[in-house]
């Protein structure tokens, strides 16, 4: 039979003893924990966040939509037109003095142009040329003929479309740098003088006028329309005499506007025998002379 | 003998050591938690600032509407505007400064929860106070690189206003230095977004620690 082994009285006392301080710490560290945990439990939890960046700074809008640039567009071109004007006065009275006429010839070049540079020849009569790029690299003989021969070069811009060439305030401006250095190509000479396809007015706005002074081009539009294009044969002579005279009384030096075409080159030698008679004497346009340029008085609009 | 005497006091020894440790942790969660409120309330000062700065920043950019509506022909007005917007943008850079000063002293309150965290008992529980330090750090780093481009925003845009004070103005030059503020701005989003995704783990995780107190 197996034998129980009995704690004696002061066993018995000793694990009674350590069960009691065993509980009484037990009871005091829970007590503690739970109290801790009671005490947090009593306060709010966290009740802050860390902070957000805000955004504190808005976009711009572009400085040339404002009415400030407007404004100050305005100003600049009130001011170099002002400026021309005053510059033209002084021209004139040098253009008086030897009774100076100014030929231009638009569009070109063309197949025709070796002929037309002839007739000038034959004449010893200048002109300027107002040229397409596209025609230039297609004629670059006769541009280089004329670079030669020291007539007048500038630009007429690529497209001549009005939908193109006006599409918005920089397309003048791409336009004829475009051909600007189509020219350079061939020639090797740097031209800013310029003409509008129809003239600068009125679908050359004040926006891409602006522009094309800011590009340093020089736009020339003219006071005498031979109206070659419209009326399309030797009538157009007859109405550009007409026009020479009249401007002749007001005081004024005719720039001529023509064009590197066919029938306008036919009847050219009636038109150049007259200047010759008359004493007139033919000037290329150059960068040095101040340009007549149409302006806009409230005319220009963009199409 | 040892089964039926000394375990039973033996297992509720080792349970008083147990509940001794987390009742250690516990107080060092504590300590964490009231660092923490601190850093956190230190933040309103950096809200305030930012609200401050935005108030700024509207009136400035009020000001470079105005001026754009004005002509060149009302050159006092125009001088005056242009005067008054840069000193706007003075101030704006003052504000900025004061604005990182207070997320700074936000950021150094969270540091100095450090000592207790090392002293952590419970893995898990030191693994998520460390998370918090590191993106306070994160937080910190972005906040370095938000006033480095915000002041060069505020330098951009002090010198549109010396642009368009100019005798011979140009739009072209105007425009492009407004392209390139804009542009710095749209960085510069970029960076706020980033600061309030770490901001917002950063309160997650802050909730989360603070919840198992």
């Amino acid at each position: 039979m197996r034998q129980r082994k009995h704690l004696n009285r002061k066993g018995k006392w000793l694990v009674f003893a350590i069960m009691t301080i065993t509980a009484f710490i037990i009871a005091v560290l829970v007590g503690d924990h739970e109290a801790t945990k009671a005490k947090q439990s009593s306060e709010p939890i966290s009740s802050l966040s860390a902070a957000p960046i805000i955004p504190t700074f808005e976009s711009k809008e572009e400085f040339s939509n404002s009415a400030l640039n407007q404004s100050i567009k305005e100003k600049s071109l009130e001011e170099k037109e002002a400026l021309i004007a005053e510059k033209r006065k002084d021209q004139r009275e040098k253009e008086q003095q030897t009774k100076a006429i100014y030929l231009t010839f638009d569009d070109g070049p063309t197949s025709h142009t070796d002929q037309l540079l002839d007739i000038l020849d034959q004449y010893e009569m200048q002109a300027t040329f107002f040229m397409l790029g596209p025609n230039i690299k297609q004629y670059p003989d006769a541009v280089k003929r004329m670079a030669n021969e020291k007539f007048g070069l500038g630009l007429h811009g690529i497209s001549h479309n009005i939908h193109d060439i006006y599409q918005n305030s920089q397309s003048p401006t791409k336009e004829m740098k475009e051909a600007q250095q189509i020219l350079e190509n061939v020639t090797g000479i740097h031209s800013p003088l310029i003409r509008l396809p129809y003239g600068s007015v009125p679908y050359l706005t004040e926006e891409m006028r602006y522009s094309l002074y800011q590009h340093e081009f020089t736009i020339w539009d003219w006071n005498v329309d031979s109206e070659d294009w419209e009326l399309g044969d030797a009538r157009y002579v007859q109405t550009t005499i007409k026009e020479i005279e009249e401007l002749e009384q007001s005081g004024q030096t005719p720039v001529v506007l023509l064009h590197d075409k066919k029938e306008t080159i036919t009847h050219l030698p009636k038109l150049l025998s007259y200047l010759k008679n008359n004493g007139y004497h033919t000037e290329k346009i150059t960068k040095e002379i101040p340009a007549l340029t149409f302006t806009c008085n409230g005319r220009c609009y963009a199409i | 003998m040892f089964k039926k005497v000394l375990a039973p006091p033996f297992i509720i020894l080792m349970a008083s050591f147990a509940l001794s440790g987390c009742n250690h942790d516990a107080e060092l969660a504590e300590k964490i938690h009231t660092k923490l409120e601190k850093s956190a309330q230190l933040e309103k000062a950096f809200t305030q600032d930012q609200q401050n700065l935005l108030k700024l920043s509207q009136k400035e950019k009020l000001t470079y509407d105005e001026i754009g509506s004005l002509t060149i022909a009302q050159d006092r007005e125009l001088k005056r505007k242009i005067d008054e917007a840069e000193e706007y943008n003075a101030n704006m850079t003052q504000l900025l400064q004061d604005t990182k000063e207070s997320f700074d002293e936000a950021y150094r309150q969270v540091l100095t929860i450090h000592p207790a965290v090392n002293k952590i008992e419970q893995p898990e529980e030191k693994n998520q106070a460390n998370k918090l330090i590191k993106l306070m750090e994160k937080r910190h780093d972005e906040m370095g690189h938000y006033y480095k481009q915000y002041t060069e925003l505020l330098q951009l845009n002090h010198g549109l206003y010396d642009l368009i004070r100019e005798e011979e103005v140009n739009p072209d030059e105007i425009d492009d230095q407004i392209a390139a503020i804009n542009q710095a701005n749209n960085e510069m989003l970029k960076t706020e977004k980033q600061f309030n995704q770490y901001t917002n783990k950063y309160n997650k995780a802050k909730k989360k620690y603070t919840y198992k107190l």
